[in-house]
């Protein structure tokens, strides 16, 4: 290379001018002048220009020049950068074979933006012979469509990268590049510029009129919001036109003229082709660099939270801040948030921290105060969250082990619910009060239970608990005993969520266990951690249900029983099957609903209260057995003796008898026929072994039979 | 080094100042041992690759030095022809300028815009020759108009 050459052999002159010295202007410099003449020409304004600033400064006293000198700005606040002019340099100094090395790790879009800097980097960059250099910065994309062989490398770079409108040279708010025009540029200048396309063809002959030669473009319609305020438009080009219409006429004979034509379109085809690929390919740049940019600012962030992390090594702002920090003893606490995602945002992205300036003792001073109290609040809220998962873990544990503790209990009189196990002051300040450190295991829970429990529920008084639900029965029917309570006639409703029950279901329904913080004196200070989560203490939200009265009633005539006598205890005994002749589906078999005992007046209130509603009892054995099939039987007994839970079958609670208590009873030894129907009438006579499970859930009643199944079902 | 052979003579670097080449000295002696880079036997092939700007950690700590040094060891890279040198030179100004328009590199590297404001606003339009005849056909439009209007006026 000339450069390299000419610059080695002239170092001696030139290393004597420090580029340093070098003023950034350059306003005599001439892309097309020669090397030599540039620099004398620049070095020549140097001389003219430095003694005036010197003379300036001589007039001036001395002491604002050591004034000057005190508040010079410190070492590593000052920029180096913008006193070299290294890019200057590059265009004038370095080897052209260093210049283009350096041209090669560019793509095209910065070879225009370089090529527009300055007269010497552009006389450089569109000279003919650097096409090089720009072919090698169109490859650095890839995947670029090919350059069409209408444009030049920096036209081709400047259609798909430029922002200037080519008719106005403003920037930005160009239309998408208009190929077929081979420019770029504003809307208004393209109506101004451009006639209607329709307008256009019109003028042209009509032997070539139809054909798709011509080139055409389309502004799209306008829209502000959804209304439409510009249509579209397709536009042509006037000259363009024109030029093809005076090749047109050079030809002469037919023959030529449909070869041009095709030639055209074809033209025409791929012209339209490369510009459709170049506007893919431009909207999927665009795409990956934004996915790109969002990717390396996340990366970024993570970065700063890792360096952050592993002991602040990392030399930025923020770890100068967090190192000041640490020092005030706030390292545990930072480190805490850190590891937490949207914390970490808080303290990284805080407008203190998030800074490229350089920590000084003013500035820390100013920030110091927002980043303690910002510290300080989440621990606290973080501390607070710490004893509120705490707590809510050690109810839901405490809540699961009573439960099975409950299992083995004696459901026929009432039992506090685990919220009135929680209301216990001495249990709510034990949850509340051990340390989080310390944790409450289930066999904790376990021995706590089994020494208090029994105490506990004398202190719950259960006789009370009846008497509030008879003092509900009595405002219905004044002459009520308890005794009435376990009549099956005596049904009652939920005033918060209308379920239908009999007693003593009431202990186990939810709503009789929620939450009441406004009733309650003292309040449970569990409320402020637990809300919704675990059940409250138990209350009485239950009303008589006459009309439910009436209808069981009527079951219990049915069943050949005294509704004034009859318990449910007896109910259960008899166990009625009851199909509801309105819940069935399909037809000619229909799916049927059958229901056990006391599924049929709930199914009664919710589906059927305002109708006559139409049920058979079915009595048949047989039938009875394949309802059975269909799906279980299920546990909706327990046993007198150790409260399991039961199938609602005899020969269930005679082989439990004979099991669990050697208990042994003749009736297990029958055999033959009807001893499925002696077995259930014996359900009656086994009343002494077991009693009806109160807490079992309503969709256990129920059995929906597929007809198509069992098509023997009467 | 090869010209001057086995020698005890010292060698002249004129166009290397002490302090460039201190910096040089480090990168050979961080460098030492490792492979030459191949020479450019492919250059035929250079247009049709792809070239990343990708420094090393190491290279790229001891390339964050200021402009001026950054200058100063890119030619004395080139002048001592250490290519791996060189390469890590060239591809810091090519980060340094990558990405950004025309007045960001100006104000980058402080060098003052010597294009007059019509030439500026010429060079935003490449010379189409297409549109080329655009302008003149537009500014022959507004001519006519002119005339036009002058002549109702007449």
């Amino acid at each position: 290379m000339s450069r390299r050459s000419l610059r080695i052999s002239e170092k001696g002159s030139t290393s004597s001018t420090s580029p340093l010295l070098t003023p950034p202007q350059a306003e005599g410099a001439k892309g097309n002048q020669p090397l030599k003449g540039e620099e004398t020409s620049q070095t020549a304004s140097r001389k003219r220009s430095r003694p005036k600033r010197d003379d300036s400064s001589k007039q001036s006293l001395e002491k604002p020049l050591k004034k000057k000198q005190k508040t010079k700005m410190p070492k590593e606040f000052r920029h180096v950068r913008g006193k070299h002019g290294l890019l200057e340099r590059l265009a004038r100094d370095v080897p052209l074979d260093v210049m283009f090395e350096i041209f090669s790790y560019f793509d095209s879009n910065d070879l225009l933006n370089l090529s527009r800097t300055t007269r010497n980097l552009r006389s450089i960059l569109l000279d003919r012979s650097s096409e090089f250099a720009w072919r090698r910065a169109r490859n650095n994309w890839g995947n670029l469509p090919p350059i069409p062989e209408y444009l030049s490398e920096p036209g081709y770079a400047d259609l798909l990268f430029g922002t200037h409108c080519h008719i106005c040279g403003r920037k930005g708010g160009c239309e998408p590049p208009f190929w077929s025009f081979r420019l770029r540029c504003c809307r208004s200048c393209a109506i101004k510029t451009f006639p209607q396309f329709a307008t256009l063809k019109r003028k042209q002959p009509e032997f070539y009129r139809s054909e798709n030669i011509f080139p055409r473009e389309t502004l799209p319609a306008l829209y502000r919001g959804y209304e439409k305020v510009a249509p579209a438009r397709y536009i042509g080009h006037e000259v363009m036109t024109e030029r093809l219409r005076d090749e047109f006429e050079t030809l002469e004979t037919d023959e030529e003229q449909v070869v041009w034509i095709v030639a055209k379109r074809q033209e025409r085809e791929a012209l339209l082709e490369h510009a459709n690929q170049c506007n893919v390919w431009y909207s999927k740049m665009i795409r990956n660099r934004d996915n790109n940019l969002r990717k390396q600012r996340r990366e970024a962030y993570v970065r700063s939270a890792i360096c952050c992390l592993a002991g602040f090594e990392l030399d930025s702002n923020d770890a100068r801040i967090f190192k000041r920090l640490e020092g005030l003893g706030h390292r545990e606490e930072i480190d805490i948030m850190i590891k937490s995602w949207s914390a970490s945002r808080s303290l990284l992205r805080h407008e203190s921290v998030d800074q490229a300036k350089v920590l000084t003792e003013q500035a820390w001073k100013r920030m110091k105060g927002d980043l303690i109290r910002l510290i300080l609040h989440h621990k606290e809220a973080r501390l607070e969250n710490l004893k509120k998962e705490v707590i809510i873990k050690r109810c839901l544990l405490l809540e699961t082990v009573y439960k099975r503790t409950l299992m083995s209990a004696d459901h026929r009189s009432p039992l506090p619910g685990v919220g009135d196990i929680l209301n216990e002051p001495s249990i709510h300040n034990m949850i509340i009060n051990t340390p989080a450190e310390d944790e409450l295991s289930e066999a904790f829970y376990q021995s706590q239970l089994k020494e208090s429990l029994p105490k506990f529920i004398e202190k719950w008084a259960p006789l009370d608990k009846v008497q509030q639900v008879l003092h509900v029965l009595q405002k219905a029917k004044p002459s009520a005993t308890a005794s009435d309570l376990h009549l099956a006639s005596s049904t009652f409703i939920c005033t918060k969520c209308s379920t239908v029950m009999v007693f003593p279901e009431m202990f186990h329904h939810r709503c009789c266990f929620e939450w009441q913080p406004n009733q309650q004196n003292p309040p449970n200070p569990l409320w402020v951690y637990t809300p919704k989560l675990v059940l409250g203490p138990w209350h009485c939200p239950v009303k008589f249900d006459a009309e439910g009265s009436e209808f069981v009633k009527s079951i219990i005539e049915a069943c050949g029983l005294d509704p004034m006598t009859a318990t449910t205890q007896d109910m259960f005994a008899a166990d009625p099957l009851v199909e509801c002749l309105d819940c069935q589906w399909g037809t000619p078999n229909p799916l049927r609903l059958f229901m056990h005992w006391p599924a049929p007046f709930r199914h009664r209130h919710i589906y059927h209260l305002h109708k006559n509603y139409r049920f058979v009892l079915n009595k048949s054995v047989k039938d009875r057995q394949t309802i059975r099939d269909s799906g279980g039987p299920y546990e909706h007994i327990r046993c007198v003796h150790c409260n399991a839970q039961l199938f609602q079958e005899s020969t269930s609670v005679l082989k439990h008898l004979k099991e669990s208590h050697q208990i042994i009873l003749d009736q297990e030894q029958d055999e033959g026929e009807g001893e499925r129907q002696r077995q259930q009438q014996d359900l009656k006579s086994l009343q002494e072994h077991w009693y009806w499970n109160p807490s079992v859930k309503d969709s256990k009643y129920h059995h929906n039979v597929d007809q198509r199944r069992y098509p023997s079902l009467k | 080094m090869k010209n001057v052979g086995e020698s005890d003579q010292p060698i002249p670097l004129p166009n290397v100042s002490s302090s460039v080449l201190k910096k040089v000295l480090e990168y050979c002696e961080h460098h030492r041992g490792e492979p030459l880079p191949a020479p450019d036997a492919d250059t035929s092939q250079d247009d049709t690759r792809k070239r990343t700007t990708d420094i090393s950690e190491w290279d790229q700590k001891f390339i964050t030095v200021d402009q001026e040094m950054l200058f100063e060891i890119i030619l004395a890279a080139n002048y001592l022809d250490i290519k791996s040198l060189l390469d890590v030179g060239c591809k810091t100004v090519a980060n340094m300028i990558k990405g950004k328009t025309p007045e960001e590199i100006r104000k980058l590297f402080n060098i003052v815009n010597d294009f007059t404001p019509e030439e500026e606003v010429r060079l935003l339009a490449l010379p189409h020759s297409y549109h080329q005849l655009i302008l003149s056909f537009w500014h022959h439009q507004a001519q006519i108009k002119k005339e036009n209007e002058w002549a109702e006026d007449r």
